[in-house]
């Protein structure tokens, strides 16, 4: 068995671009079905050795949930988390086309709002505050949760909008387990992926693979999106000419690897790894010449963990190291070089009764960054303790909790971050949930180190967020399932840091604007199971209002007015009908006007786009094949997602899986 | 029970149902209203001046705007309104020579060639690494500086492509011709390069502190130059004066080590000068120090464009604002009253009179 996992693993190392063509043999793997996630209470509490990686899971109340469904996983086993969530989540991805820089915008927030977490580490930059999501495989991920709003307290610095948890999480079977996935789809793109667990009484391995390779040569139309209130743009795709995208081809590998050692019950010890190179070619934006750009990313995380459980008493001790690096080259400005490491610790003690919860973490970061436009290496330590209570009324059916975090940053001393939530359940199948938090965001080091232009004394970002929502679910003769969830946010947040010109015409980063940003989502699903058949049918809609009220100069037009690349409004909706094996899925994703001056006097229209997946599974006791097709962008639209960055028209993928 | 359970489920459908009606409500979203003045005779162009508006890098949002100033009326991206496709990237300069407009697209390393008068396309000079300026030698050739190239294009009016290249290392900025001589800016090197127009060689150079930027001659034909200065190597901005003749300096003028003076120009009759540093400046050509004092306070604002329109006498102003909005355009009488303002394109960058 063992030499099996080995020579699977040397294959995969060794044949890199060709394995796709060379491994077309029905070895293929479809994730398991039907494990819907979605109805995973939060409240749940974790036995110790089913390893989870979303951290604090008992102490969310009040704040919307989600897990992404592990079928949504699986048809974008040759995709990153831009794609995914852009079809599958109520985030809007700037998307600066195919495997170019994918940012995430979440209730109102950007980017930097938004914290990626893996092991319960934040995944941001120190020195962009960002996560590029077009780098992150879909396939290396078990599962994928989205939390809504601020979660400052438990998640500290850029917790505002939203956070998002990647789940790797090993079967509980013992036994050797695994999965190969070979796949290709336009453009030349070739995918190749395995996992391997195996799990003993005391430890589990894990071993995962992924590599892709694309020319990514996409197909565009030349047109110019662009309308403005001074000039109303005809646009007719018809009429312009396709054409196919240059210097864009790309390489992924990544490696995860995961051990974790569990001597005796109430102890584990897990280590985590995580190496990932990517090569990129970035492709021009539209009508400018190309300047042979191309950026590497190299990570390398390593994370450790030790947990120790007695009776009510839990305690996770934790280090993460990171180091990442960056070079960005083009004919015009050269090679430029960013390098980043980060060390994190973690203390989190839990204390859970039947009626009360508390938990207490200390957190200890140290990040070090540098990078040309540095003097030297730049650093920070930042030191947190937070805390949480919770407690269950009314025979469980009132939870209520509230936590409390200080953190401090060189020394300097952040505000205090409160939070409340409540969740009531006023019926059997209904349920109320509320939050309120403070919330705060640190600057970057290129906000406070850039020579010349940083800013050294720019203040933490500082918000108010506040949530309630309504959310039910029913079953009808056990055959029709119905849930709906309807959430109002507000979020008010000051010193919002932009990079705007001072008065010596230098553009520096300023605690300027103040954007207050509101709005609703709304989430419904229906599935109805009959005889052999299995429809379902799902939506998610959200409206988003966010304005800066703070005017930067003299006459300034852009306050109270919609943030740019902000849509208002966003649409997803979901079809899919399955039949002895066979799964046919339809997904419409409409997207709002994005706004793209900060007067609101440019904008780019709305845009729709669909995609289908066919899929099959034949399943032998313990083995499963599944093949998929998937088509996207099914009615050739064409489209930008942001200004004069074209998106690719109708393409295909197909893959094949097996899972044993 | 049953019909508990049932009325239940219709409440919970009921809702869902209300939730779906919400989400109908919200869902298309409506875009704004465009309207354009659109020129829709010669006679529109006729009278009044232009404004280069830069746009956003990598944004293809650059344009043309047009005052008619005998209308007031403002006609906006006038090229695109003409000739159904957008400018480019990156407006960075625009000029009128031997009755031909050269709109010198920085960003997309190409110009643009159209008719004055009637805006109509007449051909594009593509080749080019990330164009600057343009400077007409005569009727058939022209040069244009660079940022990265190291080199100046020189250009084939007549074939509309590029013929040679002038080694000239670093970022060439501004250039002026006096006699057969072009005189040429570099924001990244101590010297302004002298150029012979007809050999299409360097010639000679001037060391003048550090990275010039802006060029003009005034009433005496003297040439005067604004500099960048360099905080690292301990150079201030200056103003030089030459003698074109001597290649001599006149007299130079320090800038505050940290000031930023920007878009150098003169009046009709070139006796006086006016830039931007923070607010508007003035001087006359004869005068012995730089002005201690602005000559129009504008506020808080960011000031981004500076240009003169002869016809009727009056300093333009653009404040760019943050960069990602519609420029403000402040017109100002010789005396600094401010006559009214208007908006333009996405960071108005300079003015070309008719």
């Amino acid at each position: 068995m063992l030499k099996r996992l080995v020579l699977c693993v040397f294959g995969l190392m060794l044949s890199g671009k060709g394995f796709a063509a060379t491994l077309l043999c029905p070895l293929v793997l479809i994730q398991e079905q039907n494990t819907d996630t979605t109805q995973t209470d939060s409240t749940k509490i974790l036995s110790l050795i089913t390893i989870s990686d979303i951290r604090y899971p008992a102490f969310f109340t009040g704040n919307k949930f989600e897990f992404i469904n592990t079928k949504i996983i699986a048809q974008n086993n040759q995709n990153t988390l831009a794609q995914l969530l852009s079809d599958h989540s109520q985030l809007f991805i700037k998307s600066y086309g195919p495997s170019t820089l994918a940012s995430p915008g979440f209730r109102g927030g950007n980017a930097y709002h938004t914290p990626v977490l893996w092991n319960g580490f934040n995944l941001q930059s120190s020195m962009n505050g960002q996560v590029d999501f077009s780098l992150i495989p879909g396939f290396l991920m078990e599962g994928l949760a989205v939390q809504y709003g601020s979660q400052a307290a438990l998640f500290g610095s850029g917790a505002m909008g939203g956070t998002i948890h990647l789940q790797t999480q090993a079967p509980v079977q013992k036994g050797l387990k695994g999965e190969v996935m070979i796949g290709t789809a336009s453009y030349q793109t070739y995918s190749s992926g395995i996992k391997l667990y195996y799990r003993t009484e005391k430890w589990q391995i894990t071993q995962k693979l992924f590599v892709q390779n694309s020319l990514n040569n996409f197909e565009y139309k030349n047109i110019d999106l662009l309308q403005k209130s001074t000039g109303s743009n005809h646009i007719n795709a018809d009429q312009a000419n396709t054409q196919r995208a240059i210097n864009g081809s790309y390489e992924t590998r990544a490696w995860i690897q995961e051990l974790d050692f569990t001597p005796k019950q109430n102890h584990s010890l897990m280590l985590r790894s995580w190496v990932q190179n990517n090569l990129r070619n970035l492709p021009p934006a539209l009508n400018i010449p190309d300047t042979s750009a191309q950026q590497i990313d190299k990570t390398r995380k390593i994370s450790a963990e030790y947990k120790y459980k007695k009776q009510a008493y839990e305690i996770n001790i934790r280090h993460g190291f990171f180091d990442d690096y960056l070079s960005y080259y083009d004919k015009n400005s050269g090679l430029s070089i960013s390098k980043s490491q980060s060390n994190i610790s973690y203390v989190d003690q839990f204390y859970r009764l039947a009626k009360y919860s508390f938990q207490l973490s200390l957190m200890n970061q140290f990040n070090s960054a540098s990078n040309a436009s540095y003097i030297g290496w730049v650093q920070q330590n930042r030191v947190a303790i937070f805390g949480s209570f919770k407690w269950l009324w009314l025979n469980q059916k009132l939870q209520q909790q509230i936590s409390i975090r200080q953190e401090w940053v060189l020394g300097n001393t952040i505000p205090m971050m409160p939070a409340y939530g409540i969740e009531y359940q006023i019926h059997s199948k209904i349920k109320f949930s509320g939050n309120v938090s403070r919330s705060y965001r640190l600057p970057t080091f290129n906000d406070l180190y850039w020579a010349v232009y940083g800013n050294p004394l720019l203040l933490p970002e500082s918000g108010w967020n506040e949530e309630i929502s309504l959310s039910g679910k029913t079953a009808i003769a056990n055959k029709l399932h119905l849930q709906a969830n309807i959430t109002l946010f507000n979020k008010n947040i000051s010193n919002w840091i932009i990079w705007v010109p001072d008065a010596g015409g230098n553009v520096s980063p300023q605690n300027i604007s103040k954007v207050w940003s509101r709005g609703s989502e709304a989430e419904w699903k229906i599935n109805w199971n009959i005889q052999k058949w299995d429809f379902h049918a799902g939506g998610m809609h959200n409206l988003t209002l966010a304005s800066n009220s703070a005017s930067k100069s003299m006459n300034d037009s852009s306050v109270n007015k919609q943030l740019i690349y902000t849509p208002r409004i966003k649409h997803l909706f979901e079809l899919g009908i399955g039949y002895k094996g066979f799964a046919l899925s339809y997904y419409h994703n409409y997207t709002g006007i994005r706004f793209a001056s900060t007067d609101n006097q440019s904008w780019l229209l709305p845009y729709q786009t669909a995609k289908i997946c066919l899929a099959k599974f034949f399943r032998l006791k313990a083995h499963t094949i599944g093949f998929q097709l998937q088509v996207n962008n099914l009615y050739n639209e064409t489209y930008q997602v942001m200004q004069n960055r074209p998106m690719p028209l109708r393409n295909y993928q197909i893959s094949i899986n097996y899972k044993f | 029970m049953h019909n508990k359970n049932k009325s239940q489920h219709q409440g919970i459908l009921k809702s869902i149902f209300y939730t779906m009606l919400l989400v109908l409500a919200s869902a298309c979203d409506k875009a704004p209203k465009s309207s354009q003045v659109k020129p829709e005779t010669a006679d529109s162009l006729a009278t009044g001046y232009f404004i280069c508006n830069e746009g956003n890098f990598q944004w293809n949002n650059a344009s043309m705007s047009f005052y008619n100033t005998a209308k007031k009326v403002l006609y906006e991206d006038v090229y695109k309104a003409i000739n159904n496709k957008s400018l480019g990237d990156v407006l960075q300069s625009m000029v009128i020579y031997n009755n031909m407009m050269y709109a010198v697209l920085n960003n997309s390393g190409k110009i643009e060639m159209m008719n004055p008068k009637t805006f109509a396309s007449s051909g594009t000079i593509t080749g080019l690494r990330s164009p600057r300026y343009f400077l007409g030698i005569n009727p058939n050739k022209a040069y244009v500086s660079d940022l990265y190239d190291n080199q100046i294009a020189v250009l084939d009016l007549q074939q509309k492509k590029v013929v040679g290249k002038i080694p000239c290392k670093g970022w060439t900025e501004e250039m002026l011709l006096v006699g057969s001589r072009v005189f040429v800016c570099n924001k990244t090197s101590e010297y302004l390069y002298i150029v012979n127009g007809i050999s299409d060689q360097i010639s000679d150079s001037i060391a003048i502190g550090f990275g010039s930027s802006c060029i003009l001659t005034d009433a005496q034909n003297r040439i005067w130059i604004l500099t960048s200065g360099s905080t690292s190597l301990s150079i201030p901005p200056q103003l030089y004066v030459i003698n074109p003749q001597t290649l001599g300096i006149i007299s130079s003028f320090n800038f505050p080590m940290l000031a930023k003076p920007l878009k150098l120009i003169t009046n009709t009759n070139k006796t006086k000068l006016y830039w931007i540093n923070n607010q508007v400046y003035s001087m006359n050509t004869d005068a012995t120090q730089l002005p201690t004092s602005a000559w129009i306070n504008t506020g808080n604002r960011n000031l981004y464009a500076l240009g003169y329109h002869h016809a009727n006498a009056e300093i333009l102003v653009g404040d760019a604002k943050d960069f990602v909005q519609r420029s403000e355009i402040l017109r100002y009488d010789t005396t600094g009253n401010l006559l009214g303002s208007y908006s333009a394109g996405i960071n108005a960058s300079s003015f070309l009179n008719r």
